[in-house]
């Protein structure tokens, strides 16, 4: 598992899985690492886990301070939450006297992660997970600037989210409207679209 | 230990367990105490979880939100629910 985080540089944050231990294991590793009181944490989603951890890692290294309440939050992936849909579907399908739980079906929507991040960083601007075929960071990048060019947000988190079994890619990027935007938001869109083609891990 | 007591601590172990509480040990967990007002920090949705719990592990239903909050008051209540509907 890999993320990238940071505004102006890009840095692999290495979760990787190693000696057996299973993702799960690693990504409650990476949370004590981190040595934060969140229990809540527990409870995510595999999805919602990696999502949490790179936003957390990009909280620490952020470079500009934000107002909460101007800033956004814009995920984008190919998948949604395929990984915790078919783990919803395996908890209730495979053997007949199983029931669903509940506690897994809340995280079978990518825009939970979202949630789960606004709620965390009290983060209350204009949001949106979309689901497309590529990353298309041109959509993402008018989207964005278009908020940020009419003081709609001062700041937002940019990136995606894509986890398929011990496949996970995270990518998060905060920016603001004191950056260059012209050419840094459309530079390092491009910088997280030619990671993720470049990745082993990516689509 | 009576019946009572090991219901209890059984029901605590399955609720850290389904209810993913992994900082929190069965002996933190007050018996008497209130379920959903307390640092557990639980939530609509472990309500639920539990709900699914109790049917699953020992086949009870519960039958209206009135019973529910009666239950689910603490674990003491639900543990008597138990032991009274398995004995």
């Amino acid at each position: 598992m890999r993320t990238i985080v940071n505004s102006d540089i890009f840095e692999l944050v290495d979760f990787g899985v190693a000696g057996g231990e299973s993702l799960n294991q690693r990504l409650k590793s990476a949370y004590r690492d981190l040595d934060i009181k969140y229990p809540k944490f527990y409870k995510m989603d595999t999805f919602c886990k990696v999502g949490f951890l790179t936003m957390e890692h990009l909280m620490i290294k952020a470079p500009v301070s934000f107002d909460p309440a101007k800033t956004g939050i814009f995920l984008v992936n190919q998948y949604s939450s395929i990984d915790t849909d078919l783990a919803f579907h395996r908890s209730y399908s495979l053997h007949e006297e199983s029931l669903a739980s509940p506690g897994l079906f809340v995280y079978t929507l990518p825009n939970i992660l979202i949630g789960e991040l606004a709620i965390r960083h009290k983060i209350t601007g204009e949001h949106g997970f979309f689901i497309l075929s590529d990353f298309q960071s041109d959509f993402i990048y008018l989207y964005v600037k278009s908020l940020l060019d009419s003081n709609v947000l001062d700041a937002a988190i940019l990136g995606t989210c894509e986890v398929f079994q011990d496949e996970v890619l995270c990518a998060m990027k905060l920016v603001s409207s004191a950056s260059v935007l012209d050419e840094s938001l459309s530079f390092d869109l491009s910088k997280f679209k030619e990671w993720i083609k470049k990745s082993p891990q990516g689509r | 230990m009576s019946t009572m007591e090991e219901t209890i601590e059984k029901l605590k172990v399955q609720i850290i367990e389904q209810l993913n509480l992994e900082d929190v040990t069965p002996d933190e967990i007050d018996a008497d105490a209130p379920l959903f007002d307390s640092d557990l920090g639980l939530d609509s949705i472990d309500a639920l979880e539990i709900i699914v719990m109790l049917e699953r592990e020992y086949g009870l239903k519960i039958q209206s939100k009135e019973e529910g909050q009666k239950i689910f008051y603490s674990l003491k209540t639900m543990a008597e629910f138990v032991t009274e509907k398995i004995a």
